[in-house]
């Protein structure tokens, strides 16, 4: 995971200001809320996590925390939520069963001014996660998942927690053999460890 | 060019008169014209009939979804049943409008609504008193406007400066809508009218009596003013045709 202060501020750039509810698909840390908080303390902010610790965890930093599985709610759920003004997944989209129908779920709901915001981990990371996530998808698969379920990315930041080491450089320039344009795309692909998405319901 | 440019024709109850063939009418709320569009058929009951508090906005949302999938380019044309933005008015210059008699609608070329199809033609700027905000405020309430402003900059449609100008400033256009515009004009406009007025909807709007209760669609008209003034700044004003609007009444002067 990058270093939290590296991504929590642009991440919190991007949530629609001054909200009145904010729903955060799965428990974190708390940072992003905290952060988000500080500039809009009037903010309510609704967390959905499934497993009963972090649901706990939580509550330290949400206003509302429901203990549910996105994947297995029904549509009456994501209706009662039609009011919030954004949603956003750290890091947890990923971990979603079938985050097509998730997002689609989602969509279906949401107020035409409003967002999802999702931090994404990168397949193409020239570092593998210790435990993979149960989705993997480079930029491309992330853009023709939202594009599946009805959302439009109407931005995306790519997050480089630091340079790429130069034995992975090595490694890529080897494979471009000599073609610039070509080592330019590799590193561009393999450096992000993470993209910041910004959808909106494509309607 | 196209000969015919999509042109539509809102309307919230049955009038008098016809309107030339070419136009595409348009019911509002639970008004079904003979021909056309109906928002009631077209929508969910509730969404129709949220014309209550949005006004004329619900049926432009819903054409503004047409246009798109239909990949107008070009120009597209509006106006109301009794309001028009034509190359050549008919009728009597009274304050900012002209009034004219429905009868006289029968004198109007096709081509004085969209003129030669590539130019705007959009309803002249009104110089008012006081500001903006003071002229909002002697009618309904200054309060919703400041608030939907303050809506517009927290969507990213307008900036503090362009709301605190606008908002101080003593002219807009009245009727934006009723205009023959670039289809890109329009879509781009109504999109940023539809986010705030959603957003709005739910933070800021508050229900009011009667007429005042449509403050939502007041207030979209102030800032469709505005985006559609800062349009025409940038296509050049001069190359615009801007003309006073066109009233129809029965007790209107007929020529």
């Amino acid at each position: 995971m990058s270093e939290p202060a590296a991504y929590i501020a642009p991440f919190r750039d991007l949530l629609p200001p001054n909200a009145r509810l904010l729903v955060q698909a799965g428990a974190g840390d708390g940072g992003l809320a905290r952060a988000y908080r500080k500039l809009y303390p009037a903010s309510g902010l609704m967390v959905v996590e499934a497993d009963p610790a972090l649901a706990a965890q939580a509550r330290e930093y949400a206003d509302r925390v429901y203990q549910a599985d996105l994947d297995s709610v029904s549509a009456a759920f994501y209706q009662q939520l039609a009011w919030a003004d954004g949603w956003y997944f750290d890091a947890t989209l990923e971990q979603c069963q079938q985050p097509g129908r998730v997002l689609q779920q989602v969509g279906q709901v949401m107020p035409v001014d409003t967002c999802i915001i999702a931090r994404i981990a990168n397949r193409s990371h020239w570092q593998a996660p210790e435990t993979p996530p149960q989705h993997q998808w480079d930029l491309a698969g992330m853009l023709t998942l939202f594009a599946g379920s009805g959302l439009r990315v109407i931005s995306g930041i790519l997050l480089n927690p630091g340079p790429l080491p130069a034995e992975v450089e090595a490694r890529l320039r080897e494979q471009a053999g000599g073609d610039d344009s070509m080592l330019a795309a590799l590193v561009e692909a393999t450096q992000p460890s993470h993209y910041l998405i910004k959808a909106v319901p494509e309607r | 060019m196209n000969p015919t440019p999509p042109f539509y024709c809102i309307a919230h109850a049955p009038f008098n008169w016809k309107m030339p063939d070419f136009m595409t009418m348009v019911g509002s709320g639970d008004y079904v014209p003979e021909t056309g569009l109906a928002m009631s058929q077209l929508l969910s009951p509730e969404e129709a009939l949220s014309n209550r508090y949005l006004g004329e906005y619900v049926a432009l949302f819903e054409i503004r979804r047409r246009l798109i999938a239909e990949q107008a380019e070009g120009f597209v044309g509006f106006c109301h049943y009794r309001r028009f933005a034509l190359t050549d008015p008919i009728g009597v210059l009274h304050q900012f409008n002209y009034h004219a008699h429905p009868d006289m609608l029968a004198k109007v070329r096709p081509e004085h609504f969209y003129g030669d199809g590539q130019t705007p033609i959009v309803p002249i700027s009104v110089t008012w008193a006081g500001s903006v905000l003071q002229q909002y405020e002697a009618c309904v309430t200054g309060r919703d406007l400041l608030m939907f402003f303050g809506d517009a900059i927290d969507c990213g449609v307008i900036t503090n400066l362009e709301a605190a100008n606008f908002l101080s400033g003593k002219a807009f256009i009245p009727a934006p809508t009723v205009a023959f515009i670039p289809v890109q004009w329009f879509v781009e406009i109504i999109h940023d009218l539809e986010l705030v007025a959603s957003r709005y909807y739910r933070h800021h709007y508050v229900y009011r009596e009667g007429y005042a209760d449509r403050s939502i669609a007041f207030c979209c008209e102030r800032l469709q003013a505005f985006l559609l003034a800062k349009r025409i700044a940038a296509w050049g004003q001069d190359k615009v045709i801007q003309r006073p609007l066109v009233l129809l009444g029965d007790t209107y002067p007929n020529l």
